[in-house]
């Protein structure tokens, strides 16, 4: 979750597993659209020798479509190179030798470094080449000031930013209530299996996670280039999603391994969620491999979602509106069509990311939403009153599990059906936390911080520390 | 080719038969066959391709025998073709 792990093959190559994906306008840059793609899930700080780092062998990209159709019109591809600074002579084990002050040290044995090429049609131009990325957080002891490494990293090509390196998990949820028969522990009272009410746990605290960040202006990514005013300009909307790619084979064997062929698409990720909770067991692998544009393939698991079924089972009679609307088979769900595969029409004041008739997972922004400040930011969004927030692209504390949990219990669907009345229950439910979290401060109960400048995700946690901390507490 | 068992290689033939080697060892026009048939893909599915060098690996995939496909790979381009009597050589030769 969002998309950790979410299919069975890509959960066997976390490397190109994409995780999460945010796509927004910051207050401190509104000029430009920040596009983050996290990769390798759940990281444990604490490791070594070997720490963790992007696959060589794997392209990742970071495509926008400005004209609705589901094909990328830009795409920012991201190539990395592993270099060892010990050649030889020293022959060590280690993946640090001494204190790492500056990313030029050589006291950090294993280094990676990486290529920006920018894609628009058929051309496709290097940006920047050798950029360098931080080390992981191994810990204090071997990175005293990773804020300065953090610094270092963040690299400007002219008008674009970018960086690519450890952060920790932004991502909030908790993982073991909903994958344990969805028994969401504030909800314990109305459960199948009734318990006490007890607060939601962050399943990722403290873990890390590989992130791809760039921040360019928004007429880099808009349509013929334009800077839309108005929210309901005709081009205000990008969609955004993020692939990883391996080439289509690979050759074991005592010598360097070689990969040759085309590349080969191996995961992919718009809209959080979507891989995790909508698409079947059966069909997770293929829909990693596919196009947004070929996505009304699926749009019947959108139409009758097997969350929304299982609701008033596990909850009985807190939902029986949507048991109800869900009975009849011809009901299909066009309030998860707006919000999940077309964007939404005009429905809400100040707000409308619909991009047509085009049914594609995307992650939708619409550019000429002005951004809230942090501090007044609702973390749900559009849902709690924010229209900077998902599903107006994804800010990084934006609570996407608590806003699609109201969303798939049908909390939206009464705005297009208007025969339907939500259930109480489906605006109730979150996950994280006793009471339902609804600022960014209020994250911070659950270890999570963000910055507010790029590249927007907190320094990742060290590894002397963690999981020290958590283990000593354990143990009272 | 000459490093697969042919245990080994028998295995992978249940399901398609795989070879590697360099670009040397594979006949020339083959190579420029390979190279100027690949189908342009939309540069928003790929990145830039690199040219073909002498030293680079060629990888051959016949994903079912007895349909005499044949799928060339080097660097980052594919080109499929039909050649009944190559496959069956190359299936004659790891017998």
């Amino acid at each position: 979750m969002s998309s950790h792990s979410e299919a069975p093959e890509i959960s066997k190559d976390p490397v190109a597993d994409s995780t999460d994906l945010y796509a927004f306008i910051s207050p401190d840059s509104p000029s430009k659209v920040t596009l983050i793609a996290n990769y390798i899930p759940r990281q444990q700080p604490a490791g070594g020798p070997n720490f963790f780092e992007f696959g060589d062998d794997v392209l990742y990209e970071i495509h926008v479509d400005n004209d609705g159709d589901g094909e990328a019109d830009v795409t920012f591809q991201f190539q990395f190179e592993t270099k060892l600074t010990d050649t030889g002579a020293n022959d060590t084990f280690l993946y640090n030798t001494g204190q790492i002050m500056n990313l030029t040290d050589k006291t950090w044995n294993r280094k990676q470094f990486y290529t920006v090429t920018k894609v628009e049609g058929r051309s496709s131009k290097v940006l920047a080449r050798g950029l360098a990325c931080p080390p992981c957080n191994v810990g204090i002891n071997s990175i005293p000031n990773y804020a300065s490494l953090t610094s270092q990293a963040i690299h400007a090509i002219g008008t674009t930013t970018v960086f690519a390196g450890q952060r920790a998990d932004g991502f909030y949820v908790d993982l073991g209530s909903i994958f344990d028969l969805g028994d969401l522990r504030p909800f314990q009272p109305d459960f199948l299996l009734k318990g006490a009410a007890v607060a939601g746990v962050n399943s990722l605290a403290a873990t890390n996670v590989h992130s791809i960040a760039i921040q360019v202006p928004i007429t880099d990514l808009t349509k013929g280039g334009a800077t839309p005013t108005t929210y309901t300009d005709a081009d205000s909307t990008i969609g955004v999603w993020t692939t990883a790619s391996r080439q289509k084979t690979k050759i074991y064997s005592t010598t360097p391994q070689t990969n040759t062929g085309p590349w080969e698409q191996v995961s992919r990720l718009g809209m959080p969620l979507i891989n995790e909770v909508i698409i079947p067991m059966g069909h997770k692998d293929r829909w990693n491999s596919q196009y947004p544009k070929n996505d009304k393939q699926f749009s019947a698991y959108y139409d009758h979602p097997g969350l929304a079924s299982l609701l008033n089972v596990l909850y009985p009679g807190a939902f029986p509106n949507l048991a109800a609307y869900a009975a009849v088979a011809s009901n299909t769900r066009p309030d998860l069509d707006a919000v999940l595969l077309t964007g939404v029409p005009p429905l809400f004041p100040g707000f409308q990311n619909y991009t047509g008739k085009t049914k594609a997972d995307m992650l939708r922004l619409n550019v000429a939403i002005t951004p809230t400040a942090t501090s007044a930011a609702s973390i749900l969004g559009v849902v709690g009153g924010d229209n900077a927030g998902f599903p107006n692209g994804r800010r990084v504390f934006d609570d996407v599990v608590s806003i699609e949990l109201k969303a798939v219990a049908g909390a939206l669907l009464g705005v297009v059906v208007k025969t339907f009345t939500p259930d109480a229950a489906a605006g109730a439910l979150f996950d994280v936390g006793a009471t339902e979290p609804a600022t960014v401060a209020s994250l911070s109960a659950f270890g999570l911080a963000y910055p507010t400048g790029f590249p927007y995700l907190a320094d990742p946690w060290d590894g002397y520390d963690n999981p020290a901390t958590q283990v000593r507490a354990m143990a009272g | 080719m000459q490093d697969i068992s042919r245990r080994g290689f028998l295995k992978v033939a249940r399901n398609g038969i795989a070879a590697a080697g360099l670009v040397a060892a594979a006949p020339a026009a083959l190579i420029a066959t390979a190279g100027a048939a690949t189908k342009p893909k939309a540069a928003k599915e790929t990145p830039a391709v690199r040219p073909v060098s002498s030293n680079e690996n060629l990888v051959i995939h016949v994903p079912n025998p007895s349909t005499g496909e044949i799928h060339f790979m080097v660097g980052t381009r594919e080109v499929v073709r039909h050649d009944r009597a190559l496959v069956a050589r190359l299936v004659r030769d790891v017998s």
